[in-house]
């Protein structure tokens, strides 16, 4: 038995029985949906890259749709919900207050899943009104059955109900430790809840105000650039909620698997209050090219993103200063020579570092996103999933299976099946996920668009300043494949781990930050404090835009106005609009 | 400390192919240099595989020299 397996600590199962049937439950939910998600995106590659075929290109979205929801929606957060559920339980050192409650929420969130995923399948039956082809980004003009709407929502109240079980724990020991500081993982927690409540703000109104009723005929106009705004207030903040359980286990983790402990515990609470106030007022750079929205509220957006990264690159240099503590205390040695005292032969270690890599190089693309000038250069061409493949595909997905290899067996009592396979997983994910993003970033440079079965029109070709278009192709391709295999060997391990014999003494228990929180003001952990300042910054970054789209285009449309594209888009505004509107009046009261 | 492992050899050889195999779309597209995708993902093969081998006989040593100078 190696090192690690050779604690003899209880583990999770032993001392919290029925929440880690939860955990498992939740975990294993987002596999299945990995599993599946993951067989609609080799589909998807190789009929894109015209290397197969199986399915005629008018069910081409139906596919993207089921690859993106079932990725990033059900895989994700069935994830987060696990690992959250186990995080707050395990830091408290309290089971949940009620467990039907936990249970509760988990059935609305299958529920939800079914219900959204029937009708996107129905769109491969030609004999059937159920149809969803409307992308993970379901915003009008395209327009979704019912009950992909319905689904989605009764998906989301069940996380908001986790949410309020991992604050009725906390509550719940808020009372028995009146001093105490938040544990740091339920601290994590509980801002990424509070983040997610503020981000559904804009969703919730999106689908039962506009999307639901006009799905159900209700009304027949729709104004779709509000419904694409509201969707991204809660957009880009989406992002964060897959991001913020990894960066959670890489703080929490990753330390005690490199050998050594958290260099702050302070910086991490900064880092996640940092997400919560910065990564919904920021939604309008994902619309950069929509004509109706004026440039200065964009230039606003871009500003408030290149603040997000800070957060990331605190992140980048407290848990490398942490992975180098760790590497130290195992007897590393020089200025780069601890680098080989890492344990590179754990799956967990090496996938979360690798993931964490492919976030860097994730960044530097985001970045390009974000500028306001050099997105036209990339927006809608295949660059955009490039970037995203490395984030939420690699940073999100990697360091999910990597943590599944360290918790797994926790949950289970059962050792994992095989670590050299699981070795060779993350691996293979970080080679597939390198050629796959690397051709997607590049096609993306040459103008290549993404969402469309057939990016060679007829009769036209694409210019490659190097290489080949279909090099390119066959690069994404081998990148996919090599990604689809990896996802089956990760699935296979965890079923055969499942399947294995009971041992004991598998628990591994975490490190203790060499800062801990004593060493931090108190008022980090004052909740109340961070959320009234969110919820402000939402309100300053979106009150007049929304304002605006609504003024311009009617709270049910039609009308998309687009604004002039001049250096002070603001002025022109309050010209027109000084003594029509309070919107105007507003604008042209702060202006010159 | 000398406990070079096949699994770190392993992912450094990933980790190096990955590094090498991008160069090629940083020659491209900063300098316009066209290196045809056969000869270099080969010749990137060959790299890689020759320095895993090293790796594996302790013909290459990394981190040894950082390490005696400390």
């Amino acid at each position: 038995m190696s090192e690690q397996l050779e604690s003899g600590a209880p583990t999770f199962l032993d001392r919290f029985p029925q929440e880690a049937r939860v955990v498992r439950a939740a975990l294993g939910s987002s596999f299945i949906a990995l599993f599946l998600g993951a067989l609609f995106g080799i589909v998807q590659t190789l009929h894109r890259t015209d290397i197969l075929r199986v399915m005629d290109s008018s069910y081409y979205y139906t596919v993207l749709t089921a690859h993106g929801v079932l990725m990033v929606v059900s895989f994700t957060i069935f994830f987060l919900v696990g690992i959250y559920t186990w995080g707050v339980v395990r830091s408290l050192d309290r089971p949940l207050v009620d467990i039907r409650f936990t249970w509760a929420w988990y059935g609305m969130m299958v529920a939800g899943t079914l219900l959204a995923v029937v009708p996107i399948l129905g769109g491969f039956v030609d004999t059937s009104d159920l149809s969803a082809d409307v992308l993970f980004t379901f915003y009008a003009p395209k327009q979704a059955h019912p009950l992909f709407y319905g689904g989605l929502s009764v998906f989301l109240i069940g996380t908001w109900m986790a949410g309020v079980d991992w604050f009725r724990s906390y509550f719940a020991w808020r009372e028995d430790n009146p001093d105490e500081r938040i544990p740091l993982q339920t601290f994590m927690a509980l801002i990424t809840m509070v983040m997610w409540y503020i981000a559904s703000i804009g969703i919730t109104i999106a689908v039962v105000g506009f999307l639901l009723p006009w799905s159900l005929g209700l009304f027949n106009d729709i104004n779709a650039l509000l419904t694409r705004t509201l969707f991204w207030f809660w957009g880009h903040p989406v992002v964060y909620f897959w991001l913020m359980p990894a960066y959670m286990l890489w703080y929490t983790v990753l330390p005690t698997i490199s050998g050594g402990r958290l260099f702050s515990d302070p910086l991490g609470r900064v880092v996640f209050i940092l997400f919560l106030m910065l990564s919904t007022p920021v939604g309008i750079h994902h619309q950069y090219l929509d004509p109706g929205i004026s440039e200065g509220f964009k230039a606003i957006a871009m500003t408030n993103t290149m603040f997000l990264l800070l957060p990331s690159l605190l992140t980048a240099f407290t848990v490398v200063a942490s992975m180098e503590h760790g590497a130290r205390q195992r007897g590393g040695t020089g200025l780069f020579g601890w680098l080989r005292a890492l344990p590179w032969r754990d799956p967990a270690f090496t996938g979360m570092t690798l993931a964490g890599l492919m976030f860097a190089a994730g960044g530097f693309s985001g970045m390009v996103n974000a500028g306001l000038n050099i997105n036209y250069l990339v927006h809608n061409t295949l660059w955009v999933p490039g970037h995203f493949h490395l984030t939420v595909g690699t940073a999100v997905a990697l360091t999910f299976m990597a943590g599944t290899y360290w918790l797994w067996p926790q949950l289970t009592n059962r050792e994992l099946y095989s670590r050299p396979i699981a070795l060779a997983q993350v691996i293979l994910w970080f080679v597939g996920m390198a050629l796959m993003s690397n051709a997607m970033h590049v096609a993306g440079l040459f103008g290549m668009p993404r969402r469309t079965a057939e990016p060679q029109y007829e009769g036209f070709d694409f210019t490659a300043a190097f290489g080949s278009i279909a090099e390119f192709d066959l690069q994404l391709a081998i990148g996919g494949t090599l990604l689809t295999i990896s996802t089956l060997l990760f699935v296979i391990n965890i079923a055969l781990t499942s399947g294995g014999p009971k041992v004991s003494g598998l628990g591994k228990p975490l490190s203790e930050p060499l800062s801990g929180p004593d060493d931090s003001p108190k008022i980090l952990d004052n909740l109340k404090l961070w959320i009234v300042i969110a919820l402000v910054l939402v309100v300053l970054a979106y009150t007049l835009p929304l304002a605006s789209i609504i003024e311009r285009g009617g709270v049910f449309g039609p009308g998309v106005d687009p604004v002039p594209m001049v250096v002070e888009p603001l002025v022109i505004y309050a010209e027109t609009a000084v003594g029509n509107t309070a919107v105007g009046q507003f604008v042209g009261g702060i202006l010159p | 400390m000398n406990n070079t492992t096949q699994g770190g050899i392993l992912l450094g050889s990933a980790v190096l192919f990955v590094i090498i195999w991008e160069l090629r779309s940083v020659l491209g597209i900063m300098v316009g240099v066209d290196i045809h995708p056969v000869i270099y993902g080969t010749a990137t093969l060959l790299f890689v595989i020759l320095v895993a081998i090293g790796l594996n006989l302790g013909l290459i040593r990394f981190g040894d020299a950082a390490e005696e100078s400390s």
